[in-house]
């Protein structure tokens, strides 16, 4: 039961927002939640704080997840567009203007009510507000900027709020937003700046950056410059984050963890989430209606994405021109590990931390605790697993007093089939792994057949 | 140093009570065979509680130890893992022999699993203030849970931080206990069983709308019930509003 493109509002002379819609909240949350559900920032980390006397509200650096939803994904916020009418035309998205789909705009104290109430009951650790442009991207943000206004200053709300800033909004209307938010986003959307002007071509890399740069500075100086009504506390004290989505475009692995390095390293971001790309919209510049969201190399991405950020990998090193694609069947740090046997076997009990962290099977916790241990004790295979490392991978990768562990001694191409992510192989649907027909998005963008027999011989 | 010894230690289950009992390990220098707060076919000796004797207890190890090490046993406690009581005392009287350094003996086989305690307690903590619901009546917050690890004392200080102007009761259904807060002014009450007045309109409209947005929020296509379980075990969910029906 679809309204045929109805607004839910208007402007007045004055460019204030008339709702002309009687639609009640129910049914807006509905709408709105559905229309902001494909963003994939979650987290309510990077900020300790409690509130001061008559305020309520706390927040929590590693951040607080409520609850799960059935997709697995967790819930820390109240996740929803403000409006999903949109004057821009992206064509994978659900919300561009040529879509027929129910639209509804809530009012900003709409907005607030339902974040207090939800927050006193601790259903959510705060909010997390997008929307659609409504006539233009500057007065899309002063609206979002009017619902976090009543939060913090009406209703004295110190839980976290993640607010996204519209590409192409004017510099003084992102900085009050800023002044009111935790963490700020902008979405850089595809990684590449020619499928973004196929895909999206209101949005131009410039009106997306640009905002970026803009927020990087304001963090960096605490906004203390900027040409606010009061000076803020604080500028996103949480940081930046960005988003892309996987999937819809042809890019590699390779330039989208190249893109990644180049946005953490060049506007000091917190986050970039990979979202895999979801049909919801019939075009013929992205993939089938009937695609599965390839969520595998979604899974592939963040590893390498930890890598980078905990473990000291450069997106280099990870891939390259001949192989710019992660694997299906092993892990990114597997990989390396494999493909650079002149760095291994490592000895537990003397080898540097940064050496450590990159044995398969042991991660930043059990790193930390082998070099807390050593000092006072030599390290054996059974202390290693002791000490929480997945013995069964790092045993073909360590010694333990100059000793390999039993069974550690096997070829270099024995190591492939050992080291295949278990779920990989275990997959719920029995597909029989033809070498001729791709059928599988992962198998698309990822592995050649001859790549998948190789590997399942043992010979890669 | 301690010997082995059949004797079963029986005390009153509390903390206090269970340093009275690492207190008489190390003055009579015997290990008891286990240390329980029920009755046992196997002799017993009946360890009082004496506040004053667990707080020298208490301060023997943050002085002669580590502060670390007297939080790792205090924290392990709150651990409904059977037998916790003599794994602590097997961990102190190690602590006692060798001083700081037990805190990195981490592969020592009466180290080894206390660490676990503390996590499993910790996690629990953690997973509380996440999955806490809280109801408002007239103005109350009122939440119920069920935790399996003794952790209310320990989720307290979040919720006042958090909830500082507000009026709320958190209660541990299974202990019989909760924790009360009322603008600043706090305690713990016991109570045998709690009878909640009906929800308002405007409570189960919330309820509502919190449902609708749970529901819809979920991308089907994406859609893995065992990583949701992974993360929200089935336990949990009998007191979280988003999974009751309404």
């Amino acid at each position: 039961m679809l309204r045929k493109q109805s607004c839910p509002h208007t402007l007045d002379e004055n460019f204030h927002i008339v709702y002309t819609d009687s639609m009640d909240v129910f049914d807006k949350l509905k709408i709105l939640t559905d229309a902001a559900k494909y963003d994939a920032a979650c987290t309510s980390s990077g900020v300790n704080r409690s509130a001061p006397e008559g305020g309520i509200g706390n927040a929590t650096s590693c951040g607080i997840c409520h609850t799960f939803a059935g997709d697995g994904r967790c819930i820390s916020l109240l996740k929803i567009l403000m409006s999903n009418v949109c004057v821009y035309d992206c064509k994978y998205c659900v919300n561009r203007k040529s879509n027929d789909t129910p639209r509804a705009t809530f009012t900003p104290k709409e907005i607030a009510d339902l974040t207090i109430n939800f927050y006193r009951r601790n259903y959510i650790e705060g909010l997390f507000l997008s929307s659609g442009v409504l006539s233009s991207p500057t007065r899309t943000v002063e609206l979002m900027t009017e619902a976090l206004r009543i939060l913090r200053e009406e209703y004295k709300f110190y839980g976290y709020i993640h607010a996204k800033a519209i590409p192409g909004a004017d510099k003084e209307a992102i900085a009050l937003l800023g002044s009111y938010a935790d963490r700020m986003s902008v979405n850089i959307e595809l990684p590449s700046e020619a499928s973004l002007s196929s895909l999206a071509p209101d949005k131009s890399k410039v009106s997306i950056l640009e905002p970026m740069g803009f927020i990087k500075n304001a963090i960096t100086t605490g906004g203390k410059e900027l040409m606010l009504p009061k000076k803020p506390k604080h500028f996103a004290p949480a940081g930046q984050s960005t988003q892309m989505i996987i999937g819809a475009t042809p890019e590699t692995d390779l330039k989208i963890m190249r893109l990644s390095e180049g946005l953490y390293n060049r506007y000091s971001l917190k986050r970039v989430f990979y979202s895999a790309y979801v049909p919801v919209v019939d075009s013929s510049s992205l993939p089938a209606l009937d695609t599965p969201p390839p969520l595998l190399r979604e899974h592939r991405l963040y590893q390498a994405d930890w890598l980078l950020r905990y473990y000291g990998f450069t997106a280099d090193e990870l891939l390259d021109e001949a192989s710019p694609q992660f694997s299906r069947f092993v892990d990114p740090k597997c990989g390396w590990a494999i493909a650079h046997p002149e760095f291994f076997p490592v000895e537990v009990n003397t080898a540097p931390y940064e050496m450590l962290l990159r044995v398969p099977g042991i991660g930043v916790k059990s790193a930390k605790r082998i070099v807390q241990v050593r000092r006072h004790t030599k390290i054996t295979y059974e202390g290693l697993r002791q000490l929480g490392a997945v013995v069964k991978r790092a045993r073909f990768f360590v010694t333990c007093n100059g000793k390999l562990p039993e069974g550690a001694r096997v070829g270099q191409n024995a190591l492939p089939a050992l080291l295949t992510d278990a779920s990989v192989t275990a997959k719920k649907r029995s597909v029989q792994l033809s070498l001729f027909d791709p059928a599988d998005p992962d198998l698309e963008t990822g592995v050649s057949a001859e790549e998948v027999v190789k590997c399942l011989t043992g010979q890669m | 140093m301690p010997d082995g010894s059949d004797v079963v230690y029986r005390y009153d289950g509390t903390f206090d009570g269970f340093l009275c009992c690492v207190f008489e390990s190390v003055y009579s220098r015997t290990t008891p065979a286990d240390i329980v707060a029920e009755d046992t076919l196997l002799p017993m000796r009946e360890i009082a509680t004496d506040t004053e004797k667990a707080a020298r207890v208490a301060n023997g190890i943050k002085t002669k130890i580590h502060v670390g090490v007297y939080e790792m046993v205090e924290v392990g406690f709150r651990s409904n893992v059977p037998h916790k009581e003599l794994l602590l005392l097997k961990y102190l009287l190690l602590g006692f022999q060798v001083g700081a350094k037990v805190l990195n003996m981490l592969t020592h086989e009466d180290v080894a699993p206390v660490p676990y305690l503390k996590k499993k307690v910790y996690d629990e903590t953690h997973r509380m203030k996440e999955f806490v619901r809280f109801s408002d009546y007239d103005g109350t917050l009122v939440s119920v849970i069920e935790p399996k690890h003794d952790v209310l004392e320990l989720i307290a200080p979040h919720f006042s931080d958090r909830l500082r102007g507000e009026t709320f009761m958190i209660y541990d259904e299974g202990r019989g206990k909760a924790y009360v807060y009322d603008k600043g002014q706090c305690g713990y009450i016991f109570i045998d069983r709690l009878e909640l007045p009906a929800a308002s309109d405007q409570e189960r409209e919330f309820r509502r709308l919190w449902k609708l947005f749970f529901d819809t929020v979920e991308i089907q296509s994406r859609h893995n019930e065992r990583c949701q379980t992974n993360h929200l075990p089935k336990f949990y969910r009998k007191n979280m509003t988003e999974f009751k029906r309404l």
